[in-house]
């Protein structure tokens, strides 16, 4: 297998675990709706001001 | 008045805008859904328990592989988009069968999770609501763009779309099987609190057997939630998105390090997320521990290793490729604004429209992890919003602050909606102890930062940034009626129970904003929106509108 497929087993790999974790990550408690929108919107904010620097 | 070009132009939006309208469309009728009933009423029938069985998890997959279609179908997606020739405009006729449909799916909704119906009607009913609703989406795919169309999609994506499915099916079913990992994860994070704490809390009495912390009279247990693989799970789910987005960036595969770095650094940040928890409650503010921090200090520290993440592999150049700048119109624009040989310091527009919100989220966070019941430190709020006014004075100087009597009026109009939106509830009683100096950081956030911070970022940024994105050359008079929509809905979701009388005032504010163009009318109009509800709230006692 070339280096490119290894690359996308991996990546592919890395997303279901990511998946899974975000997946079930929904039903804890301690994630309530207000509290979990206000951390991404600032995340993507941040994100979006660090993405407009360059 | 609106001319028959000016309707059949409103109708005629690009192709992947309809797509994307759609999309979001339907993902928020979902959600609105989901919110609005639970699958734990569904008590009666064989098919409203399958619903409640399997709800959820089939929501969840849908939603995983809608996102896994538009992140890595984005280009094929675009393709196959760009060699369709024939739009037709979207079919009026066909949005208001969804509208219907939807509203009969919504009325059969209220039945089946009402508890009311017999088991023998209860599958009947359940049967039509899933049908009305699946049928609604229809209607509103073929609205939006013809069969023909969607056809060739399925047919151009079919390997993205295969993917997708199989990628959600495969993360659904492992988030499944993570849940045997949670127990032992769960020990795995005791020991390393026990470890940090026993040197400095006398007295400490752990029990591995519980998972039990405890010491002059406050205990905790690290349930499997805490275990820190919730953390894991988002910090992997951010960082593969990231990095595929970010791939031409990254030099690879070395740039795959940053993923068990971040796995590494979330579960410390776990780790030490529990033990000031455990020290907050053992110092004598357990309503602070098990409040607002409980609640607020894992997203933060998620925030905090994503940033930290992100930015400091943009520092490392073994990590990074050398990449020619995108010359892209706006950020010519901004490097012309500044003189030759000082290019690295073009203005970056999206920090200078965004900052002042994003403080108010950042503030917003800190005060309430920092909080039982009330938060005592909303003044810090208003703070960090002036501190980034201050910061970018310079280049708001620049913007259009003029001020008209229409935002004014606009203003008043949105505050009767609102008021009159808002369900009918008895004045409570002011919350007690509560000093003058904070009523006024509140009054004076209310009228002053928040509809200044808002403005800029809602109708200042987003509405333009979804018409344009050099969105800082887009004269907000000709923004698309679509961006208008969008803005308003995300604004409306961020005022949670009350997200229609949200969109309602967001719509007024990006009329207010549109029609002159000045940032400084919305902003006026919000102000005094907001500055009447806090006389309403000061005056009539009903502490709930704040």
């Amino acid at each position: 297998m070339n280096k490119n497929g290894v690359m996308k087993i991996a990546g592919v790999g890395l997303l279901f675990l990511g998946l899974a974790g975000a997946a079930f990550a929904i039903e804890s408690p301690e994630i309530d709706v207000s509290s979990g929108m206000s951390a991404l919107t600032l995340l993507s904010g941040i994100l979006l001001v660090i993405k407009s620097r360059r | 008045m609106v001319t028959r070009q000016g309707l059949s132009k409103v109708l005629s939006p690009r192709p992947s805008f309809r797509l994307f309208f759609f999309t979001g469309l339907v993902a928020v009728e979902l959600a609105l859904l989901s919110v609005r009933f639970d699958a734990a009423d569904l008590t009666a029938g064989y098919l409203p328990l399958l619903v409640g069985a399997w709800g959820a998890v089939s929501l969840r997959f849908g939603l995983a592989a809608v996102a896994l279609i538009m992140l890595f179908g984005r280009n094929s997606l675009a393709i196959a988009l760009s060699t369709e020739r024939h739009f037709p405009p979207i079919s009026a006729p066909l949005v208001f069968g969804h509208a219907l449909l939807l509203f009969l799916s919504w009325l059969l909704a209220v039945q089946v999770f009402g508890h009311a119906l017999p088991p023998s009607r209860a599958d009947w009913f359940a049967g039509a609501w899933i049908l009305t609703g699946l049928l609604a989406v229809v209607c509103a795919g073929l609205a939006f763009l013809p069969a023909a169309v969607w056809l060739h999609l399925f047919s151009a994506c079919r390997d993205v779309l295969v993917f997708a499915l199989a990628a959600a099916l495969a993360g659904t079913v492992a988030g499944g099987f993570a849940r045997n990992l949670w127990r032992p994860a769960s020990t795995v994070t005791f020991s390393a609190v026990s470890a940090l704490l026993k040197p400095w809390i006398a007295g400490l009495a752990i029990d591995p057997s519980h998972l039990t912390l405890a010491a002059r009279g406050f205990d905790i247990q690290i349930a499997d939630e805490c275990s820190g693989l919730e953390g894991i799970g988002l910090v992997l789910a951010f960082g593969s998105a990231w990095l595929w987005f970010s791939r031409r960036e990254y030099r690879f595969p070395r740039a795959l390090l940053l993923l068990p770095a971040g796995v590494v650094a979330i579960w410390l940040m776990n780790v030490a997320r529990i033990a000031v928890l455990f020290v907050l409650g053992y110092a004598g503010a357990p309503g602070i521990a098990m409040g607002g921090f409980h609640s607020q200090a894992g997203w933060i520290g998620f925030i905090l290793v994503a940033i930290v993440c992100v930015a400091g592999s943009s520092r490392v150049s073994w990590l990074r490729r050398e990449t020619p700048g995108l010359a892209l119109p706006g950020k010519e624009k901004a490097i012309a604004e500044v003189p030759p040989g000082n290019a690295a310091r073009a203005t970056n527009f999206t920090a200078v429209y965004l900052a002042p919100f994003l403080a108010i989220l950042a503030a917003s966070m800190l005060s309430r992890a920092a909080s039982a019941n009330f938060e005592w430190f909303y003044p810090l709020r208003p703070i960090a919003a002036l501190a980034a006014l201050i910061y970018y004075r310079k280049q708001y100087r620049r913007m259009d602050w003029r001020v008209s009597w229409f935002g004014a009026a606009a203003g008043v109009a949105v505050f009767g909606l609102w008021i009159a939106l808002e369900p009918p509830a008895a004045p409570g009683a002011a919350p007690s102890g509560v000093p003058l100096a904070w009523i006024a950081a509140r009054v004076f956030a209310a009228a002053i930062t928040v509809p200044i911070a808002e403005e800029l970022a809602f109708r200042g940024f987003l509405l333009r940034r979804l018409s344009k994105e050099a969105f800082e050359i887009i004269d907000p008079r000709s923004a698309g009626w679509i961006a208008v929509v969008l803005s308003s809905l995300v604004f409306g979701g961020f005022h949670g129970d009350r997200w229609l009388a949200g969109s309602l005032a967001g719509l007024a504010y990006a009329a207010v904003y549109c029609r002159r163009g000045s940032i400084g009318d919305a902003a006026l109009a919000h102000a005094v929106t907001n500055a009447l509800v806090a006389v309403y709230v000061l005056t009539t006692g009903n502490w709930q509108l704040w």
